[in-house]
């Protein structure tokens, strides 16, 4: 191959009255866009550029900006210029082409078509600052009558879980931060399917475990050594696929949680090889339960397809405590990005559609439903909450609030916020006291805002909340969309 | 309790800070025996520069002493009695102590030499010293310097600045013996030359005649308008010696600087301190030091039992912009490590495992880790040596060092004071 | 009280002698103007060494040997143990330099005298290095260096 036909995706401005040659966006850049001479000259390799914004947030005097690089190709509806492009690293590469984080297509988001309710008059608004108001949410299995032993549940103080990131897909550094997080607010962290690292079993009472198709570091001290464990079947990002691991990202550290070789590519196989129906599901959830004594909520994780209402209830039937449904805005570490692009479905719809099919087949109390995939902010959680779910899972908020912007380059391992990657130096970028306090941050803010939209409504507790499709109004959408998420439209 | 001491230099500073340290109600009494407070001796080489003014020279000030509550008296003490706790004033007064501590320090070595007692011959040792030198400066004219020592060297900077011409004379064959190996010497040697001074290494002064001719031991005849004679100092103590204490070359002091009277204290340039290095008691009379040793007696004066592990031989000094530092044992050979880069160079002699004695021209940075590593004997291989040497610098210091670093952090606490 | 550096999360960016470059020397803080019109000169050095960095700054000794060894008088201890050189009485000996057992106290740029970390204590509140401090490596602690 000769001359590459791409050109630089962003183009790096630099400030000459203000750059003072002090070399902090030079040190930071792992990917080698900025360059000083001894003699202070300054130039940039602008086709490295991945535009995280690690140097021009670092830049001490504001010298920097990242913008997307002029050059526009004619225009065309059809041919956009990412498709152009991604053609062109194809041609080049030959391979399948990989990304990360979440679906960015401009797909429909029905949590924007979405409008909440307000009391007036007719029934009073509840100040939250001067009168109660409960967030505190059971998950798992509620049907236990009068005389049955009571079920073990999981409480949470915040409707509001950490999705499932695996030490290998993120740093140690990332986990350390949202455990503590999760233990300040009484909610959860989920360590994704790389296992349990030693520096974070202490967190046990507010620590998921997932179990998946890799059973990477799955042993009986693993599944007790948590508050539930959660199999994973599938997820948003990348339904239908298995996972992999590269080889450069297993660190001796990643190496010895995972239970397997460093350096060695970790894969986790498309299917749960013991798993090719809800009998065999059922068995699993079986085995988990007696090795951890029936003391802890099981959890299967499954992405949002198309017929998910089925699938939902066969995963409750089989002995599931709580469903989680990861919605295709779901992100990862590593995924191709067709699969990330195409596959799936929202998980307004999801939610909607699972939570009504439950209560029509009456199984809605044995087990709680988790959304997962594309929460932004407190009005989506208000929002999926009046849907039907029980709590979220947050991934790409969380790891935003640590620094996460957004490049979509996990895949690589060379995150300059220190967030996906496994490397030594890179992870030293986010000190977990730093990545806690902000993730406890946004978890209180998000908190204030909920109470502040439930005392509008005129709710005092979520449990009033959920699956209260009254207060919501779809507006701008068609009828038959109206009908799948079960809400009247605006003015109706 | 009455707390007197006899010297308004360095250790008296110290021993006062020592002394209010743990006792704010003592009564505190200097005998300012040169009647010009408390100064930096090092600094009248710059006042005879005239690179800084007489209120610059102060090391404490007098709100310091005000602040101490710390009397003192311009006079000079003749004796002390022991048994009667006593002390006797040249204008006959009678001091009483309960704890006495002497920092007399040390006074010029006068050689005997035919027209030594000439009136253009000086030493460079007090501030009035430094005033009157200073009265026969005369721009153009050739001034003599005996001796290559600190004080010679700083001299013939000040009088150079002045506007003489300055001959330095030195008995030994290269110049700061005592600081220096001859290879750094050497590099020392040509920078004073290339700042115009002269230097006869190897000659020493034979007489002065009556017009100031300074002849040498070769027959050289060098006409001086002024004579400075630096070739060395020695311990004031014959006020310890009539008052019965054990002396040797310095007054003899015990680990918690106390003489043979339990009541009286000696530090600075008089006493014997042990050296780190070669285990014996030598008079090592260096500023640094003088503060420490004043400040650890005041603390033991005043009731504590701190003790003073000794020192290493150490200098800092710079003339017409070369910065010489250097530490540790002049004395023991072991193997040379050199380095040199433009104008800075570096000299080190390891004895095994360990670093004894370092000369770094120019390179002052790095010199603070050097010092503690020959101080505290910190074990470091050869070969780490090697590989430091070849690109000296902060980063580039062995890794024991910096554990032994993390250590003190961590733990807390040098093996020192 | 003195600056603690915490190699485990320094990430060596060097904004810590920036900052501290510029809160000193009459600068108030301004980078541009320190950096672009003046020479302006870190108080404390970074020290990168092999995969390691930290600020080497002033452990600021309970009885400091700099102090002990200053020949003019110019290093002293304030009220709040901070200790301090009052540059116009420094002549640039460097007898402190060759004291310091840590290597803090460095020459200045034109070599007439001595800087160090004096806490920012003329200015108002903590550090400049410590609150310039991206990644929380640096912190302000009570505990003394004791020698």
């Amino acid at each position: 191959m000769t001359l590459s036909l791409l050109t630089p995706a962003f183009s790096v401005g630099r400030n000459e009255e203000r750059c003072i040659r002090c070399g902090v966006c030079v040190n930071q850049c792992i990917n080698q866009v900025h360059h000083l001479d001894e003699d202070g000259f300054m130039w940039v390799t602008e086709k490295n550029c991945v535009g995280c914004h690690r140097c021009a947030v670092l830049c001490p005097t504001q010298a920097l900006t990242i913008t997307r690089f002029p050059l526009d190709f004619r225009p065309n509806q059809y041919w956009s210029a990412d498709s152009l492009r991604e053609i062109y690293r194809q041609a080049e590469s030959g391979g399948v082409l990989l990304t990360g984080m979440g679906n960015p297509r401009p797909y429909r988001s029905y949590f924007d078509h979405l409008l909440l309710n307000a009391s007036q008059v007719t029934n009073p608004s509840i100040d939250p600052l001067r009168e109660p108001m409960e967030l505190t949410t059971y998950l798992g299995d509620h049907s236990a009558g009068l005389s049955e032993a009571e079920k073990p549940l999981l409480k949470l103080e915040i409707p509001v879980m950490f999705s499932a990131m695996s030490y290998g897909a993120v740093s140690l550094n990332v986990q350390k931060s949202l455990a503590r997080a999760a233990r300040e607010m009484v909610t959860y962290w989920n360590t994704g399917e790389g296992g349990l690292h030693d520096e974070v079993k202490e967190y046990a009472d507010c620590t998921i475990v997932q179990v998946a198709s890799g059973r990477f570091g799955v042993s009986p001290d693993y599944l007790n050594n948590a508050a539930a464990i959660e199999i994973k079947i599938g997820q948003g990002a990348k339904p239908g696929i298995g996972g992999h691991l590269p080889a450069e990202k297993v660190s001796p550290g990643v190496a010895q949680t995972r239970m397997i070789p460093a350096w060695s590519d970790a894969i986790s196989p498309a299917p749960h090889h013991d798993i090719y129906s809800i009998e065999d599901l059922a068995q699993l959830i079986e085995t988990i339960k007696v090795a951890t004594d029936f003391q802890k909520p099981v959890a299967v994780k499954v992405a949002a397809v198309h017929n998910i209402s089925a699938i939902a209830s066969g995963i409750v039937r089989a002995g599931a405590d709580i469903v989680a449904i990861d919605g295709f805005r779901g992100a990862t570490g590593a995924a191709p990005l067709r699969i990330r692009d195409n596959i799936g479905i929202p998980i307004e719809m999801a939610i909607a559609q699972v939570d009504q099919r439950l209560r029509d087949e009456g199984i809605r109390p044995k087990a709680s439903l988790v959304s997962a995939g594309g929460i932004r902010n407190s009005a989506d959680v208000v929002k999926i909450l009046a849907l039907g779910a029980d709590a979220v899972y947050i991934g790409t908020a969380a790891l935003v609030a640590l620094g996460c912007h957004l490049c979509q380059t996990c895949f690589t391992g060379r995150c300059n916020w220190g967030i996906a990657t496994t490397d030594r130096q890179l992870s030293k970028r986010l000190n977990p006291e730093i990545g806690a306090m902000r993730a406890i941050n946004l978890l209180k803010a998000w908190e204030h805002e909920i109470k502040e939209m439930m005392g509008g409504m005129g709710i005092n507790a979520v449990d009033s909340l959920r699956g209260n499709r009254l207060m919501l109004k779809g507006i701008g959408l068609e009828q038959h969309e109206l009908d799948l998420l079960g809400v009247s439209p605006a003015g109706a | 309790m009455r707390y007197v001491i006899i010297g308004n230099c360095i250790a008296a500073a110290g021993a006062v800070e020592g002394i209010r340290s743990y006792d704010q109600k003592g009564e505190i009494t200097i005998i300012d025996g040169e009647r010009r407070g408390c100064y930096s001796r090092p600094l009248i080489s710059y006042l005879l520069a005239g690179s800084k003014g007489a209120a610059g020279l102060h090391y404490r000030s007098e709100a310091f002493f005000a602040r101490n509550q710390a009397r003192v008296i311009p006079a000079r003490a003749v004796r002390i009695d022991p048994p009667a706790g006593q002390l006797e004033l040249d204008d006959g007064m009678m001091i009483d102590y309960d704890r006495l501590l002497l920092a007399t320090g040390a006074s010029p070595l006068i050689p005997e030499l035919p027209g030594i007692e000439h009136p253009r011959v000086k030493t460079l040792y007090t501030w009035k010293d430094a005033e009157e030198i200073a009265a026969l400066v005369e721009t153009g004219a050739t001034a003599v310097i005996l001796g290559s020592g600190l004080i010679g060297l700083k001299a013939a900077e000040a009088l150079h600045q002045r506007g003489m011409k300055v001959v330095i004379v030195e008995k030994q064959e290269q110049i700061l013996p005592r600081l220096l190996s001859p290879w750094s010497a050497t590099i020392a040697l040509r920078h004073l030359q290339e700042q115009g001074i002269q230097v006869l290494t190897g000659h020493q002064a034979v007489s002065i005649s009556e017009s100031g001719e300074v002849e040498l031991d070769h027959g050289a005849k060098i006409p001086a308008q002024l004579v400075i004679v630096a070739v060395g100092n020695r311990p004031n103590q014959s006020l310890a010696r009539e008052a019965g204490l054990k002396t040797g070359k310095g007054i003899i002091v015990n680990q918690y600087l106390q003489t043979s009277d339990p009541d009286i204290w000696a530090a600075g340039d008089v006493i014997e301190t042990h050296n780190i290095l070669s285990g014996a008691a030598e008079v090592m009379a260096l500023l640094p030091l003088a503060h420490l040793e004043g400040y650890l007696a005041g603390c033991n004066m005043a009731g504590q039992a701190v003790r003073y592990p000794g020192a290493i031989f150490l200098n800092a000094v710079h003339f017409m912009g070369m910065h010489i530092i250097a530490a540790g044992e002049p004395n023991r050979s072991g193997t040379v490590l050199q380095w040199q880069q433009g104008s800075s160079s570096l000299e080190m002699t390891i004895d095994g495992d360990y670093l004894l004695r370092y000369i770094a021209i120019n390179l002052p940075g790095i010199t603070g880790p050097l010092t503690a590593i020959v101080e505290q004997q910190i074990r470091i291989e050869l070969k780490e040596w090697q590989e430091f040497i070849r690109e000296p610098s902060m980063a580039s210091l062995p890794a024991a060092y910096w554990a032994e670093m993390r250590r003190w952090e961590e733990h807390g606490g040098l093996r020192c004071g | 009280m003195r600056v603690q550096s915490n190699p485990e999360y320094c990430l060596g960016c060097g904004l810590c002698r920036l900052y501290c470059a510029a809160a000193h020397d009459g600068y108030d803080g301004n980078l541009l103007k320190a950096f672009k019109r003046g020479t302006p000169q870190p108080r404390a050095d970074l020290i990168v060494r092999n995969d390691k960095s930290w600020l080497n700054t002033c452990r600021h000794c309970h009885n400091a040997p700099c102090i002990n060894a200053c020949l003019t008088g110019a290093l002293q201890k304030d009220d709040q143990g901070i200790v301090f050189i009052d540059s116009q009485r420094c002549v640039g000996c460097f007898t402190c330099v060759m004291v310091c057992p840590f290597g803090h106290i460095q020459p200045s740029r034109d070599s007439y005298r001595v800087v160090k970390c004096d806490l920012c204590r003329d200015q108002k509140g903590i550090p400049a290095c410590v609150s310039f401090c991206p990644n929380g490596a640096l912190s302000l602690t009570e505990e003394v260096e004791t020698r």
